[in-house]
């Protein structure tokens, strides 16, 4: 592999401080000793519960919050460490899609204006010459049209709306996207369209994704690879189709049988074999010593309750956090 | 099916919503029957009418709506020309409901012991708040409340989302209610937490033979809860059938289009999902015809100009639209 990797961090920890009165009275453990790969061309999955941390990854990723240690390697730099004109290049090869469309743009600003700031913001190392082209272009890209140009925000569904944030972040023509939950905010039969535009966006421009969901199903309809996060930990990676036939982690295999299937056949089936989780995703302020998931995993054992496991191979490509293995 | 079986009968309902931009035809002409002791699944998008249907049972449409028309008969009498104490009698009490969203169900003001004993109080099931915290006691066990006895006298946001909504499945369950009308229960929750309310929802249907109502928008929660599910689209019902019946043999255009649209978490990645076309038209100027003929691969020029009307197009599975 080697340079086949386009993104490495390691240990990559966040932790938000709580203050009370200037005082720091505790810490959110948001991101937790996190060592991943995204391979060039790929789409990661980045799935979790909501609080997780999956989008704090994301937002250390782009280098939009610094870490509290460790570091992340784009095409072998560490992004951390870039100042000015470095951090600004490296800004215009990774961009983001945020989670709602409908506070992502801003409402006074027209769609021309919305898709040309970050090329204005680029001016010094992406030049365009005929800029009302060029926006056009992405709109067509994105399959919307000349007249949307000069129109605002609020003209538009949430379909549409989540199109012209994807063709804000396609502006610079960048390689690597964070997919912010894109379709969360959408209807089913709307967001199976963006799902669609976006996996035929990233064929066309040879895009790299770290797709964000808490919805298996669209992870699994995305992504190559599926990295499982609970409370700041990673706690299985694999390919796609690996994880869902052999899912290892207790985490995992709770989490796929708790999605219902949309055919009654299968659906009513799996719901008399389901991994029902006791109890709830702990705080991140105090979480459980060990694994972070012992108190709700019908395997913990002793050691799960003392030891944090760490991330290793327990089959081919195919990576778990787990005493068990 | 003799008319005992039926617990609920909506005919020809027809909700306005009077705002400044013009009048909302937000339900328009909606015909239900749901069995007792069933599992009805009531899905659909964003907008297509499946709460205001159900508020319109209780009545409770907040102004500027207002239903224009219709009948709603429950054990024999039409909902919609009940005195309004009658009314209250019912609200709460014979039809419950079970709000999507139960941080904004809860006042942060009160515990919620309190909140779910007002209800008892106010229907006259128990006349002191004494024996009324015992009651709430049972059902707090009964929804599987984490230690019930410490969160009687917790508020709400000393609560997660689960036990929230736990709390409001409690509240639902203080009169003997007949009819349960669960409004997007698990939206506002994970996935594992999901699976345990659903799995609660289940156990209380069994243990007091309840009538569900589910409204959602999630196919695959509507697969494995339902046993008969009715598909709206912009204001309509557009097919009612048996949920096996519906997910194998799916009539409706938009019906297909929806299937077709979810990914599944056993399908390949290959399999690539067939969206529908377009998006949801406004409602204030709603397409002529059916409703779902813009975005229709099948529209013909009937579609245009006449509303299709629910029929029998199997035994048991009904549709409303011109192909049939």
């Amino acid at each position: 592999m080697g340079d086949n990797i386009l993104i490495k961090t390691q240990d990559l920890t966040k932790y938000f401080p709580i203050k009370r009165l200037l005082r720091t009275v505790g810490v959110v453990h948001a991101v937790d000793n996190v060592s991943i790969e995204i391979r060039k061309g790929e789409t990661l999955g980045l799935v979790g519960e909501s609080g997780c941390g999956k989008t704090t990854l994301g937002r250390l990723l782009l280098a939009l919050i610094k870490p509290t240690s460790g570091a992340a390697y784009y095409d072998g730099v560490n992004i951390y460490q870039l100042k000015r004109d470095k951090l600004l290049q490296f800004r215009r090869r990774a961009q983001i899609v945020f989670q709602d469309p409908y506070s992502s743009l801003d409402p006074r600003m027209m769609i021309f204006d919305i898709i040309y700031e970050p090329l204005l913001v680029h001016k010094k190392y992406f030049d365009i010459a005929d800029p009302e082209e060029y926006v056009v272009s992405l709109l067509e890209k994105v399959g919307l049209k000349r007249e949307h140009l000069y129109r605002y925000p609020h003209e538009f569904s949430g379909g549409q709306r989540q199109r012209i944030a994807i063709a804000r972040a396609l502006a610079l023509q960048p390689e690597f996207l964070v997919l912010d939950e894109p379709t969360s905010a959408l209807d089913v039969s709307v967001q199976a369209q963006i799902l669609n535009m976006l996996k035929e966006l990233q064929k066309e421009s040879h895009l790299t994704y770290l797709y964000i969901s808490h919805d298996l199903s669209t992870v699994k309809y995305m992504s190559d690879r599926i990295a499982v996060m609970y409370l700041g930990n990673i706690v299985e990676i694999a390919p796609s189709d690996e994880l869902f036939k052999n899912p290892l982690h207790p985490y995992t295999k709770a989490l796929l049988s708790a999605i219902p299937e949309p055919d009654p056949e299968i659906a009513k089936k799996m719901a008399t074999e389901r991994i029902i989780l006791r109890g709830e995703v702990p705080s991140a302020i105090n979480p459980p010593s060990g694994c972070r998931f012992h108190p709700r995993c019908e395997y913990a054992m002793d050691k799960c309750r003392s030891e944090k496991p760490v991330l290793k191979e327990a089959k081919k490509d195919h990576y778990v956090a787990c005493h068990l293995y | 099916m003799s008319s005992e079986d039926i617990i609920l009968k909506i005919e020809d309902l027809k909700v306005n919503f009077y705002t400044y931009a013009g009048v909302v035809k937000a339900i328009d002409g909606v015909d239900l029957e749901v069995k007792r002791g069933e599992c009805l699944g009531l899905v659909g998008e964003t907008g297509c009418g499946k709460t205001v249907t159900m508020r319109s049972v209780l009545r409770l449409i907040p102004p500027p709506g207002r239903i224009v028309s219709g009948k709603i008969f429950f054990d024999g009498k039409n909902l919609l020309e009940l005195p309004g104490e009658e009314m209250q009698k019912i609200r709460g009490n014979k039809i419950a409901y079970i709000v999507q969203e139960p941080s904004v169900a809860l006042d942060p003001l009160y515990r919620v012991g309190y909140q779910v004993a007002e209800p008892m109080i106010y229907h006259g099931i128990v006349d002191k708040l004494k024996s009324a915290i015992s009651r709430v006691l049972d059902l707090f066990k009964l929804v599987s409340m984490p230690e019930p006895e410490h969160r009687i006298w917790t508020y709400p946001h000393e609560l997660s989302g689960g036990m929230k909504q736990r709390t409001v499945i409690a509240t639902a369950l203080t009169g003997e209610p007949e009819l349960i009308i669960a409004d997007e229960p698990t939206t506002a929750v994970d996935v594992t937490i999901q699976a345990q309310i659903l799995e609660l929802l289940n156990k209380l249907r069994r243990e007091r033979n309840l009538t569900l109502i589910l409204v959602t928008h999630n196919l695959g929660i509507v697969a494995e809860m339902c046993d008969r599910v009715a598909v709206m689209y912009a204001g309509n019902i557009v097919e009612i059938a048996d949920v096996f019946e519906l997910f194998k043999n799916p009539l409706h255009p938009y019906t297909v289009g929806l299937i077709g649209a979810v990914p599944r978490i056993t399908a390949s990645r290959d399999v690539v999902l067939k969206p529908i076309k377009g998006s949801v038209p406004n409602l204030i100027n709603p397409p002529s015809g059916c409703r779902f003929h813009p975005r229709c691969e099948y529209a013909m020029d009937k579609c245009r100009s006449e509303k299709p009307v629910l029929k029998e197009a199997k035994k048991d599975h009904y549709v409303a639209c011109h192909l049939y």
